[in-house]
């Protein structure tokens, strides 16, 4: 058992297992997606990006690169919902949620295939 | 490129890390401790305003309390806030500082940029494995005659030096070791534009590993001067045989080089003058450039110009050498000596290692002892010939001082002699003998070239340099390859052949090194010439005219022609055996009325000024015009139209004058 792998298979997970806790529910209802979920599926989402540099195997690039997309879908969430929540006048209505929740939802994607990449991995290492 | 960045983001992972978890922690406090607004109601900040306050608050302390004034828990988790931020901050520019400083960055960053400039090279090159002396001598040489060249080196600090010593010219240089293949590849064997590997490192397994590399790295190329070069030092017989048995082009064994032009200079000063002109370096030190133009009125000076170049032949004198010293110099000096017929007598500190010839001193050499041993005395010359700088010179000053006790107690002898009247007259001419045999020839094996200085005081006769000999040698192999041939001929010659030769030279070569130079006539080289060969023969005296005034001659003679006999009459036979090998003829010293042929090689020596005048002359059908019949051709279409007629006739009474002396020579 190897601690760096343990690690990383556990950011790698937990970056998916938070961000479908934070998909999941209806899609324009504000009360089923709660934005501590939000923060924390980015903070994971960005330590295992860390996590993934530096690793020059052809999977590591996939994966650093399925990492990347999540980032970048999650930071965009978090935008949206600071700019209608503190800027616009409008608010987080359900329509602004129902954006929020999709955008995450690519990330969400992003995280599976970074998953399954994971899985297919160990299985060809076989160690 | 790519071992750059991820071995950067290998680096900064922790760093990010710890950088993203603090944050994380940090904002999350704020999100959670409960504040009041400006109404005194509980307030909860939000994601965006804790992750703004934080965002400032690590770098620019002192933006205030916002959006409302702070209560007491806030602040407490404020101030643990900032001791943590700012701390990881620290560490984290700190880390991304010292991965940038970590010399296994630097070396990968300098690696990287080599591979760049070597990518970006897009003019023939030569590959200079080796940056000592005789390195550093011929990196400059190739760079003043704008020939670029690749150096690699296995210290980094002589790497570093070349960036000090060549400031003007950018050399890509790399460290590593020359004897990887891979080391050579990164610089550039295998490109196409690499003209040659020159192998120069001092131990002679890595020059030999150097050539081998070269060889099978580029197949499919021709290991000749004419496709890719391949120069190697070697120190010892073995190695050169090992070299030679695959296809190195020039294998230059300094000894070998330099005992064989003292056995020269010794059978004939003149040639020896020859060939120290012809390969001289033009290397002059830069203090001694500002010695000229402070004293360059002075004549005087001038001929104390430390060129590398004598003025007047050396002339060695025939007798006994005392040779220190038997290692693979003195061995070679000894042979060279033995085989122009000089007798020598050796003087050896280990003679269980170097196995001398009978009748051979134990002893260092430097003590006056050994010296009076071997029978200084007699010696009409010295070599100094052991790897220790120190103990040559102490060699060179104990033989100095020991004759001249012997010549002083004489000189008291006879003093004392003539007081009492007990002269014999045989006594006399001995002792008058002794005073003549008191210039003792001198001649140092200099180990080192820092040394260069005290060697120069020391007044040798001839001193001997491995750097600048093999950096002559292999310069003049690339800049006129014809040279090496024609020098191998010359050698071979007389002396009044040579004294013939210097006259031509020295009539006008004033004060600097000649210049050789190399033609080929053909389209591309000599247009001119090339131009004129189809209608008709072509003299040698012809390209020698001044292109100014076609009754003067420019300043050069041609030393050699080199002419490829094409077997045109067995055609048949050719492409049966297609053989690479062609027929050459040589001919040597050529006289004015020597005709011209397509294809020949001419060899040149003369002044700078005459290269120039003659690489217009040759290339420019117009002044060749004027060279062969005395008028000018008039440049554009309309003035040749009108001059057509003058031309004709001008063409026609150039063919009647020929015909009528080549009638009158029959005759």
């Amino acid at each position: 058992m190897d601690f760096e792998r343990v690690s990383f298979a556990f950011f790698i997970v937990f970056a998916l297992t938070i961000n479908f806790g934070f998909f999941a529910g209806d899609i324009d209802n504000p009360a089923h997606h709660h934005v501590m979920e939000l923060y924390a599926a980015i903070i994971i989402s960005l330590i295992a990006t860390i996590i993934k540099l530096g690793d020059r195997t052809h999977i590591g690039s996939v994966l650093l690169a399925t990492s990347l997309v999540a980032d970048l879908h999650l930071l965009a969430a978090a935008f949206i919902w600071g700019y209608f929540q503190h800027v616009s006048d409008t608010g987080v209505t359900p329509d602004v949620m129902a954006t929020i929740v999709s955008v995450s939802g690519g990330a969400l994607i992003a995280n599976i295939t970074s998953v399954v990449l994971l899985v297919i991995e160990t299985v060809v290492v076989r160690r | 490129m790519n071992n750059l960045i991820f071995l950067f983001l290998k680096r900064i992972r922790l760093p990010l890390l710890l950088l993203i978890t603090s944050y994380a922690v940090v904002i999350l406090g704020f999100v959670l401790i409960p504040g009041r607004d400006d109404q005194g109601n509980v307030w909860h900040m939000s994601f965006f305003h804790a992750f703004y306050f934080v965002s400032f608050m690590g770098s620019t302390i002192g933006f205030g309390e916002i959006p409302y004034e702070f209560t007491n828990a806030q602040r407490m988790w404020t101030v643990f806030s900032i001791y943590i931020t700012v701390t990881i901050w620290l560490y984290s520019i700190g880390a991304v500082l010292s991965t940038l400083q970590n010399p296994t960055f630097k070396k990968i960053l300098r690696e990287n940029e080599f591979r760049r400039k070597i990518r970006r090279i897009k003019e023939p090159f030569y590959l200079i494995c080796g940056y000592g002396d005789t390195g550093k001598l011929l990196a400059h040489e190739l760079a003043e005659n704008h020939i670029l060249s690749v150096v690699i080196d296995i210290d980094p600090e002589r790497i570093d030096d070349l960036l000090i010593n060549e400031p003007y010219v950018d050399i890509p240089a790399l460290a590593g070791n020359a004897s990887y293949p891979e080391v050579l590849e990164k610089a550039g064997l295998t490109k196409p534009d690499c003209r040659g590997v020159i192998a120069l490192t001092n131990k002679d397994h890595v020059n030999l590993k150097i050539a081998i590399a070269a060889r099978l790295l580029s197949k499919k190329r021709v290991i000749d001067d004419s496709d890719l070069m391949l120069v190697c030092r070697a120190e010892s017989s073995d190695a050169e045989a090992n070299m030679a048995s695959f296809g190195t082009s020039h294998i230059i064994n300094p000894y070998e080089v330099f005992a064989r032009r003292l056995a020269l200079s010794v059978r004939s000063p003149s040639a020896y003058l020859v060939y120290e002109w012809l390969t001289s370096v033009h290397y002059l030190d830069e203090d001694d450039n500002e010695d000229d133009i402070s004293e360059g009125e002075d004549n005087q000076n001038k001929s104390d110009k430390t060129h590398l170049v004598r003025e007047e032949p050396i002339c060695p004198p025939k007798g006994l050498w005392v040779i220190c010293g038997y290692g693979r110099f003195g061995k070679a000096v000894a042979r060279h000596l033995n085989y122009v017929g000089i007798q020598t007598r050796v003087i050896e500190a280990m003679p269980e290692l170097t196995h001398p010839p009978e009748g051979s001193i134990h002893g260092k050499g430097t003590e006056a002892i050994t010296l009076r041993e071997a029978n200084i005395t007699e010696a009409v010359a010295i070599v100094a010939g052991t790897d220790n700088d120190a103990n040559n010179l102490s060699i060179i000053i104990t033989a100095k001082d020991e004759l001249k006790r012997v010549w002083q107690t004489r000189q008291q002898n006879r003093a004392f002699n003539s007081r009492y009247h007990l002269l014999v007259d045989d006594e006399l001419q001995q002792e008058e003998l002794a005073q003549e045999q008191h210039k003792l020839f001198t001649v140092a094996r200099q180990n080192h070239s820092h040394n260069k200085d005290v060697f120069k005081q020391a007044e040798l006769d001839f001193i001997m340099q491995p750097a600048s000999i093999i950096a002559g040698e292999i310069l003049s192999i690339i800049k006129t390859p014809m040279l090496d041939r024609f020098l191998s001929l010359a050698r071979r010659q007389k002396d009044a052949w040579a004294n013939l030769l210097i006259s031509r030279i020295s009539s006008f070569i004033e004060e600097d090194v000649p210049n050789t130079w190399m033609l080929e006539i053909s389209e591309q080289q000599t247009p001119a010439v090339a131009y004129f060969l189809k209608q008709g023969t072509i003299m040698l005296d012809e390209m020698l005219r001044h292109p100014r005034n076609r009754d003067k001659s420019l300043n050069c003679v041609v030393l050699l022609v080199h002419r490829k006999i094409s077997r045109l009459p067995n055609q048949k036979n050719r492409q049966s055996a297609p053989s690479k090998r062609e027929h050459f003829k040589d001919y040597l010293l050529p006289e004015g009325d020597f005709e011209i042929q397509k294809g020949d090689q001419l060899l040149f020596c003369g002044d700078s000024e005459s290269m120039n005048l003659m690489c217009w002359t040759v290339s420019n059908i117009n002044v060749y015009n004027y060279l062969r019949t005395g008028y000018e051709l008039p440049g554009g279409y309309v003035w040749q139209w009108i001059y057509k007629h003058k031309l004709l006739r001008q063409e026609k009474l150039y063919s009647q004058k020929e015909s009528s002396g080549t009638k009158a020579s029959i005759k």
